[in-house]
Formats: C-alpha cells, sequence, structure tokens
C-alpha cells in the first residue's frame, strides 16, 4: 500500500494542506475535492492510484486544514480560489497534470484548464457542474441569492 | 454539457461520491484518460 504524505506549504501568504503520493516521476494528477470537504475525501482513491500516478489533492483555502482567512482578507469566489490553487501547483511543480474534479472543485479545476490548457492533460469530472444547468431543481431555493451574486 | 463537449461519460449506480464510497470504480475513468493523452502524446512524437 502506497503511502500519503501530508504537507503544508505557503502559497501567496497562505498555509496550502494537502496530500501526496506517488512517485515524482510518474504522470501526475491534481485531486480537487467538492464542498463542504477537503482532500480527506480522496483518503481511499489515493493508495488505489499511487503505484501509477503523482497524485496531489490540497485542501482548497476556507477547507480542512489550509487556512481559512476572514472574508475581509480573501474573497471566497471561485476565481480567487482557482488563483491560488493555480499558484499551488506551480509551488509544488505542477507543470503538466490531469484535473480529477469533484463538486465544488470542478468550477475551480476548470479555470486551471481555461488558463493553462497547455498544462492540462486529461479533465476527469465526476458530478462536477460548469452551467447552471447542471444544477438540479434542489437548487432552485437559492436561485435568487446565486443571481444576486452575479450582479455584484 | 457532456455530450455537446463529446466528453466520454462513464455512468454507476452510485451515490454522490463514489470516491469515498466505491473508489475501486472512479481508477477506471482516471486510467484511461491519462494513459489515451500519454499514448497520443508518444504517437507525436
Amino acid at each position: 500500500m502506497a503511502s500519503i504524505k501530508y504537507r503544508t506549504v505557503e502559497v501567496d501568504a497562505l498555509k496550502v494542506f494537502y496530500r501526496e503520493a506517488g512517485a515524482p516521476d510518474a504522470p501526475k494528477v491534481l485531486l480537487l475535492h467538492g464542498f463542504p470537504s477537503a482532500g480527506h475525501m480522496f483518503r481511499d482513491l489515493i493508495p488505489l492510484l499511487a503505484d501509477r500516478f503523482h497524485v496531489v489533492a490540497p485542501d482548497l483555502p476556507g477547507f480542512g486544514q489550509s487556512d481559512m482567512p476572514p472574508r475581509s482578507q480573501f474573497k471566497y469566489t471561485f476565481d480567487n480560489i482557482a488563483r491560488l490553487i493555480d499558484r499551488f501547483t506551480e509551488v509544488v511543480g505542477f507543470d503538466r497534470f490531469a484535473l480529477y474534479v469533484f463538486d465544488y472543485g470542478a468550477p475551480t479545476g476548470f479555470r486551471l484548464a481555461m488558463w493553462h490548457p497547455e498544462r492540462i492533460t486529461a479533465i476527469i469530472s465526476q458530478n462536477g457542474n460548469a452551467y447552471e444547468e447542471g444544477l438540479s431543481d434542489g437548487w432552485n431555493p437559492i436561485s435568487p441569492v446565486r443571481a444576486r451574486m452575479r450582479c455584484s | 454539457m457532456a455530450d455537446r463537449m463529446k466528453a466520454r461519460v462513464y455512468s454507476h449506480s452510485v451515490d454522490h461520491m463514489p470516491l469515498v464510497t466505491v473508489p475501486a470504480i472512479v481508477v477506471d475513468p482516471i486510467l484511461e484518460a491519462v494513459h489515451e493523452r500519454l499514448s497520443i502524446t508518444q504517437q507525436n512524437r
């Protein structure tokens, strides 16, 4: 069974916690977790990938063991979260990698792909959503809130 | 959306989080996607 390493790096003055496994020279896979969770959700998946891939699973800012700065210091938008994770990939040396995105990780990861398509080798989206049409009726009660957020 | 993108779709009768409940199912699409990309890259060399 491959061992998982638990690490922390500083990215733009924020502490980002991440799980890492696999050989550094193996094809790289970045795992982006969903809401309201953390890289912990990949605890059983990482060992199944680590013998073939170099796997990294960060806790997004505000989640898990990564820093959670107050909203006055960090805007928790997908753009901002993606910017931080983009910098994170540079700090940990993920120059080219496949993206596995789940739920909340999808709008984060898709932004990385839009910004740097040349760095993304594959996208595996599991219950990830890119458009409002992908939201089920269960989201209807908060649709006015979403509309207000779009206008702000 | 996946159809419009011509993405390869895998459907299983699982809950929202198969990466936790049945992680072995999640491995195959990742393996296939990455290895397919690697083989395309090698063919183009």
